[in-house]
């Protein structure tokens, strides 16, 4: 997000998931979608059947493969060298927008610059990618317009993650394939919510749609709403909070519907971390990894039991709503956080309602300012929203970038903190399955969905399964330089020699035991895709008869 | 886009141009009932014509014919009318046609099923066609006992519910890519030329027998000679014979259609302008014509190189001609030259190069299957034992072999059974087969078998000949007793001599009918393989550039329907070769004669009879032993046929198997209750329908809830969901039960000094953490906020961290 907002001035999907079946030509990169966004796989297919021209860029063979027109194979981790590679092929070709950089794009020269470093030969050897396989996406990208990149997790979640993204930013400005119908830069997110929770200011250095808490008239214009004073520098980042919370500096933590231990790289860092807090407070649907370190536990209501909103990928507000009573004595999250913060004295608590809420979100937020409870029932509304008789934006910067113009950055290829050797000489990459969703807490739940998938499976190909005496259904030890797991082998040729590939829905293989917590500079989104393990088979024991 | 105003049913509706009369209706809240009609989906109507439900049918002012409103798109000031009388009428038959083979029960009320009390919810679109329209009376319903398919988790698949729609089978091919499921009738998917067997039966049971006729036609240019000879794996699929009585005589339905039929099937036949390429096709039996027939249909020069003095290969040398008439044969060869095709006879070629040389662009080989192998037993060369191949072949081009009085064939096929009933023929008096397994493994038609014990022929099973000697002129044929062992490579269980335990038999001829061989011409430069066949790729393409092969000299010695498949797979490899797009498809019968599903009376619970000569007047003559079928039987038996269309994953695979994405958009897609989840299974209609948005990622598509019991019973994807537009995926449809997991937690928990949780009021909990974080203002505190929570939930969470606790320390896990 921090990498878009620097590019473009905002950090979302700038065109919405209907224009996807609109473009000529689809770039995904970093993203499974058939497997982890089903339906805008759809549109994707829409797309392809209307005659445009996919490619796939992706070191794994995803299912997305196969209605491809061109595959790139890249390492994991050489993302940068390879849409750099591109963008130089694509200047050195004449293939770039000339008017749309002169006029709607800054820091074109320095970026120019950097191009230089990145010429076909060195790019193809760093990916690993044939030059004129590369050499044809960046033609066939270039002059397939409207184009648009679909990108996710496999981009942001490195330490140079934010590189990833200026690098994609950079490619869409440089050919003008921003700021129009089914033109743009689009990050699918992964969650229901991320998009919301970013613009309910739930970051440490933002309030509501991206005010800076450091800005004096974002700070005093809260100040006056809420009556109170705030504080003016920005807290912690999420991983900087473990470090805290391990150094001692942080004594007490409340968390809502989140489940790090699982999540979070380095699991057993971030177990002993939360150890040491004086005072956890846990609220969630189930007795998670997580809430079994708190000293309170509090049960929420599930999203079928409460009303509210959810912001989606596309920035569409969209209306949750109570289907069923609470289960037990569980309540909305926003009822049992105002309750004590009534107790605590707090001001600026008694909403009697989740519209209630809304309304002082759009008082204090302008990109919700026009949304209410009121016109959703009549259908959803995509923000930027100011006025009541506003309409919602479908796609972002036409004419105009968010901030003011697009700004090319000059990068430099940077390779993952962690490389494989000796002693780790594989590299571990992770994902998603279909059947499972993030930590397992909900669909682990899920009698069918367990029936289909039941336990976490290693990807490993076949040449790397060979050489470790490994067959496809061995149990198997996977392990890094922070932890080990046990799991059940794949092998598969989806992947490339030299990488394997986990989900993290299984608790009994908690895959984040082993990744790395090198963190992006910019975002403090840690390096989920890349860490170096090896893998063992495991000689199970037979028992005497 | 331009506006349109219409008028329908007297009310005025604006729409954009291109909009089809069927949706501006529905935009305009004028409900057309329309079944195999679903959003996302090209119109049925469009695409496969003869499937289309037909419900849909609207009168538009100033044309005469009723018109599919699926599929008629609006214009300025068009006058529709929906309900007017005519069409309640053609509405009422096709519906009556749909569910003349329906579960009663569904329609009619009484006892039901779990799966009939399921309710559809938003979907339970049957229900509404049928109460507007108007239902009555059904026939009675004939239970198909199609098998109930569970190979999901999530739902059940129910065959005997399905109207035929397809809407499921499309929207995993069109809107989600997967293919998972198909349709297909067991009979059609067992046919390898893949002839429509349901519709030409429907025709035949509608009294059309040439319509019948065409739709056969459409796949092979021998339907008079397979209703004759052919094996019919289509009457071993049928589901009649699996699960009610018997199966359905389908190869007699054929033939019926193809005596009682006059030639319109050839007015709608393709025949292509000239491409000016040349193929020549070596041999002119089954495969070599039926790949000329189809190839000269795509405009393609064809001559047909033939060796022996008469045309049709095994089907006029092998085939006896009381089974296959010559002038049924003849007359269907007629028609493929009627087509162009040049049939050159006493012409053996030895050289494909001489043939590219006279300026041929390709070649087919349908070489068949010719030489005959000889006993490989001692005096297996001694006058009087033949191989059958070249006895069937000098029998069948005229000649009057005598066979004496004692005649032993030795072999289990059709060929030992032709042998031994053309002998009968030919003047013996004792026929024998000798066949070293028993009936159980006998490779030849059980009905052929049947027809010859009916003429006296002696069968004697687990013997296998070890010598032959001549005394006289007399053979001794010598032989050993055999017993079963252990299974060979072909599963069936190898015989095995009996030591001691041989017997002689004195013969006069002998015939051996233990196999053929395919005699390849060393001048073809042809790449062989094992069983000296011909070898090719999967496109029939031979080593040899330029040169296709089908047939017996391919596959070993095969069928009559499999050569002829093999030769339109032929034609359409050489037509792609040639430049062409290798579409051999027809179609020789107009989509609206041929509709749905038979209406008719209920089928006859009696099976067909159908007539032949008596054994002692057929066996001195060689006149065709089966009898022509009156029209009467013919369409009883067809309206035997329970049209028992089956949708499933390909080749008996099983959903997983089939990288089903078990996204459930087959299951909302069902009109009907073929498809159902299980979580809904005789629940009931819903107490309430909720709109909400999925709580997985962060597409956020917009779900209808169905509550029954406070508990969720289906979620149903919203097809006015801005984002996901009616679909949704496995975790969104059917992952949602975590919401009633009994693992969830119900009330506060403080953890106690020991390390375990105990229930609290809500009271003690806020008191304890009131008490607690009020000591850790500023920034000791830190909060973790969830991209699960609602937008308010998380607003409040940050203010509360930011106002009350006085610190910044917000975020949460999943930053992008």
């Amino acid at each position: 997000m921090a990498g878009l907002a620097t590019s473009f001035g905002s950090g979302a999907m700038t065109n919405s998931i209907e224009e996807i079946a609109d473009a000529k030509c689809i770039l995904a990169i970093g993203t499974n979608t058939t497997e982890d966004h089903p339906v805008i796989a759809l549109e994707i297919k829409k797309a392809v059947d209307k005659g445009a021209k996919l490619i796939v860029a992706d070191p794994r063979e995803i299912p997305l493969c196969r209605m491809a027109h061109i595959w790139l194979r890249h390492r994991p981790g050489t993302d940068v060298a390879l849409l750099m590679g591109i963008c130089r092929l694509i200047f050195d070709e004449g293939l770039l927008d000339k008017a749309f950089v002169e006029q709607r794009c800054e820091n074109f020269e320095e970026f120019k610059n950097a191009l230089k470093g990145f010429n076909i030969e060195l790019v193809s050897e760093i990916t690993g990618v044939p030059a004129a396989t590369i050499a044809e996406a960046a033609r066939v990208y270039a002059t397939n317009g409207p184009a648009s990149i679909l990108y996710a997790m496999g981009i942001t979640q490195h330490s140079h993650g934010t590189d990833n993204v200026l690098a994609v930013a950079n490619l869409a400005m440089l050919t003008g394939n921003v700021g129009k119908w089914a033109s743009g830069v689009n990050p699918l997110r992964g969650q229901n919510n991320v998009q919301g929770a970013c613009d309910m200011g739930a970051l440490p250095n933002v309030f509501t749609g991206y005010q800076q808490v450091a800005g004096p008239s974002a700070r005093s214009k809260f100040e006056a709403a809420w009556g109170c004073t705030l504080p003016s520098e920005p807290g912690l980042t999420l991983s900087e909070m473990f470090h805290a919370m391990d150094e001692g500096k942080i004594k007490a933590a409340y968390i809502i519907g989140e489940n790090p231990v699982l999540s979070d790289p380095d699991a057993r860092h971030i177990k002993e971390a939360l150890s040491k807090l004086e005072f956890l407070v846990v609220q969630d649907i189930f007795l998670t990894e997580t809430a079994q370190l708190a000293h309170v536990v509090l049960p929420g209501a599930s999203f079928a039991e409460k009303n509210g909103t959810f912001t989606n990928t596309e920035r569409r507000v969209q209306r949750v709503r109570r289907a069923i009573p609470p289960l037990g004595s569980a309540k909305s999250d926003w009822q049992i956080i105002c309750e004590v913060a009534r107790r605590m004295r707090g001001r600026g608590f008694e909403f009697a309602s989740a519209a209630d809420v809304m309304k002082e979100i759009a008082d204090v937020t302008p990109s919700y300012g026009g949304i209410t409870y009121a016109r959703l029932e009549n259908g959803s509304l995509q923000w930027p929203c100011p006025t009541e008789d506003h309409p919602g934006l479908q796609f972002l910067h036409e004419g105009m970038f968010s901030r003011g113009k697009g700004k090319f950055a000059a990068l430099e290829y940077k390779p993952p903190k962690e490389r494989p050797d000796d002693t780790y000489p594989l590299v571990l990459t992770t994902g998603r399955s279909l059947f499972h969703y993030h930590t397992g807490t909900m669909t682990r739940k899920s009698k069918g969905l367990n029936e289909l998938k039941g336990e976490e499976e290693v990807e490993i190909n076949p040449q790397d399964a060979k050489a470790l005496g490994i067959s496809d259904g061995d149990k198997v030890r996977v392990i890094s330089r922070r932890g080990k797991v046990i799991a059940r082998a794949k092998v598969t040729k989806n992947l490339m020699k030299g990488v394997v590939f986990m989900t993290f829905h299984f608790a009994e293989s908690a895959t984040n035991l082993l990744t790395n917590p090198a963190l992006d500079p910019v975002s403090k989104i840690p390096e989920l895709k890349f860490c170096a393990v090896r893998v063992e088979k495991v000689v199970e024991k037979v028992p005497a008869s | 886009m331009k506006e349109i105003v219409l008028i329908i049913d007297s009310r005025e509706v604006r729409v954009d141009e291109g909009t089809t009369i069927l949706k501006a209706a529905e935009k305009a809240g004028i409900y057309i009932p329309a079944l195999c009609n679903y959003p996302g989906l090209k119109p049925l109507a469009e695409v496969q014509p003869d499937r289309a439900c037909r419900l849909c049918v609207v009168e538009v002012k100033g044309v005469v014919e009723p018109q599919l409103a699926c599929i008629t798109p609006v214009a300025e000031r068009m006058v529709v009318y929906t309900n007017k009388l005519r069409l309640q009428k053609l509405r009422y038959h096709s519906l009556r046609l749909m569910l003349s083979r329906y579960p009663y029960t569904f329609v009619k009320g009484g006892d039901v099923t779990p799966y009939e009390t399921s309710f559809k919810g938003s979907n339970g679109e049957l229900q509404r066609a049928i109460d507007h329209i108007g239902l009555d009376e059904l026939p009675t319903y004939i239970p198909k006992k199609l098998p109930i398919r569970e190979d999901s988790p999530f739902w059940i698949r129910d065959n005997n519910y399905c109207i035929l729609c397809e809407r499921c089978v499309r929207v995993c091919d069109e809107i989600r890519g997967a293919r998972a499921i198909e349709f297909a009738y067991p009979c059609h998917k067992a046919c390898p030329a893949g002839i429509d067997i349901p519709r030409y039966l429907r025709l035949i049971a509608r009294g059309r027998p040439s319509a019948s006729l065409a739709v056969i036609r459409e796949r092979v240019p021998f339907p008079g000679s397979l209703g004759r000879v052919c094996v019919h794996p289509c009457e071993q699929a049928c589901q009649r014979g699996k699960e009610v009585d018997k199966p359905l005589c389908i190869r007699m339905m054929k033939r019926y259609a193809a005596d009682n039929s006059d030639d319109s099937w050839k007015k709608r036949a393709r025949k292509l302008p000239s491409t000016g390429k040349k193929v020549a096709v070596v041999g002119a039996g089954p495969a070599g014509l039926t790949a000329a027939y189809y190839l000269a249909k795509q405009g393609h020069e064809v001559t047909v190189f033939e060796a022996l003095n008469e045309p049709g290969g095994m089907m006029r040398v092998g085939i006896p001609e009381y089974r296959l008439p010559r002038n049924i044969l003849g007359g269907e060869i007629e028609d493929i030259k009627s087509f162009g095709v040049e049939i050159k006879l006493n012409t053996k070629v030895d050289s494909l190069d001489s043939l590219f040389e006279q300026g041929c662009n390709a070649v087919f080989l349908g070489l068949g299957s010719h030489q005959g192998m000889s006993l490989g037993v001692e005096g297996d060369n001694l006058p009087g034992v033949i191989e059958s191949a070249e006895f069937l072949r000098r029998v069948n081009l005229g000649e009057k072999i005598n066979v004496g009085k004692e005649v032993g064939v030795v072999g289990g096929g059709n060929v030992a059974i032709d042998a031994a009933r053309i002998s009968l023929r030919l003047g013996a008096k004792n026929v024998k087969i000798i066949y070293r397994r028993t009936r159980a493994e006998m490779p030849a038609n059980p009905e052929e078998v049947d027809a010859a014990l009916e003429e006296s022929i002696e069968i004697t099973y687990l013997a296998a000949p070890s010598k032959v000697t001549r005394e006289g002129h007399k053979l001794k044929l010598e032989c050993i007793r055999m017993e079963l062992g252990e299974p060979d490579a072909s599963g069936r269980r190898r015989p095995v001599p009996i030591k001691g335990s041989e017997f002689v038999t004195e013969l006069d001829t002998i015939i051996a009918a233990i196999g053929q061989r395919t005699d390849i011409p060393t001048g073809f430069k042809v790449e062989a393989g094992k069983g000296n066949v011909v070898k090719t790729d999967a496109n029939l393409q031979t080593s040899r550039q330029g040169v296709f092969a089908g047939g017996d000299c391919v596959s070993g010695p095969s069928t009559v329907i499999e050569a002829i498949a093999a030769g339109r797979k032929a034609a359409e490899a050489i037509d792609r070769y040639l430049g062409g797009k290798g579409d051999i498809s027809e179609s020789l019968v107009a989509a609206e004669e041929a509709i749905h599903f038979t209406e008719h009376d209920p089928p006859p619970e009696k099976l067909a009879v159908f007539s032949h000569l008596h054994a002692k007047d057929r066996i001195h003559n060689f006149d065709e032993v089966e009898l022509e079928v009156p029209k009467d039987v013919a369409v009883a038996e067809a309206q035997r046929c329970l049209q028992c269309n089956v949708i499933a994953p390909p080749n008996r695979l099983n959903l997983k198997e089939a990288n089903c994405q078990f996204c459930g958009a087959c299951v909302d897609a069902c009109p009907v209750v073929a498809l159902v989840e299980r979580s809904a299974i005789g629940v009931g209609a819903p107490d309430r329908v909720v709109a909400t948005i999925c709580p997985y990622c962060g597409v956020g598509c917009q779900l209808k809830l169905e509550i029954k019991n406070e508990k969720i019973m289906r979620v149903v994807p919203d097809r006015k969901g801005a984002a996901n537009k009616g679909q949704a995926c496995v975790k969104g449809k059917f992952g949602l039960d975590f919401v009633n997991s009994p693992e969830r937690l119900k009330g506060p928990l403080i953890k106690q000094k020991n390390g375990e949780f105990v229930e609290v009021t809500w009271g003690e909990a806020y008191d304890l953490i009131t008490v607690r974080l009020s000591g850790y203002k500023g920034n000791q505190f830190a909060a973790i906020s969830s991209a699960k929570c609602t937008n308010e939930d998380n607003y409040v969470f940050q203010k509360f961290t930011r106002a009350v606790m006085g610190t910044n320390n917000i975020d949460h896990c999943a930053r992008l």
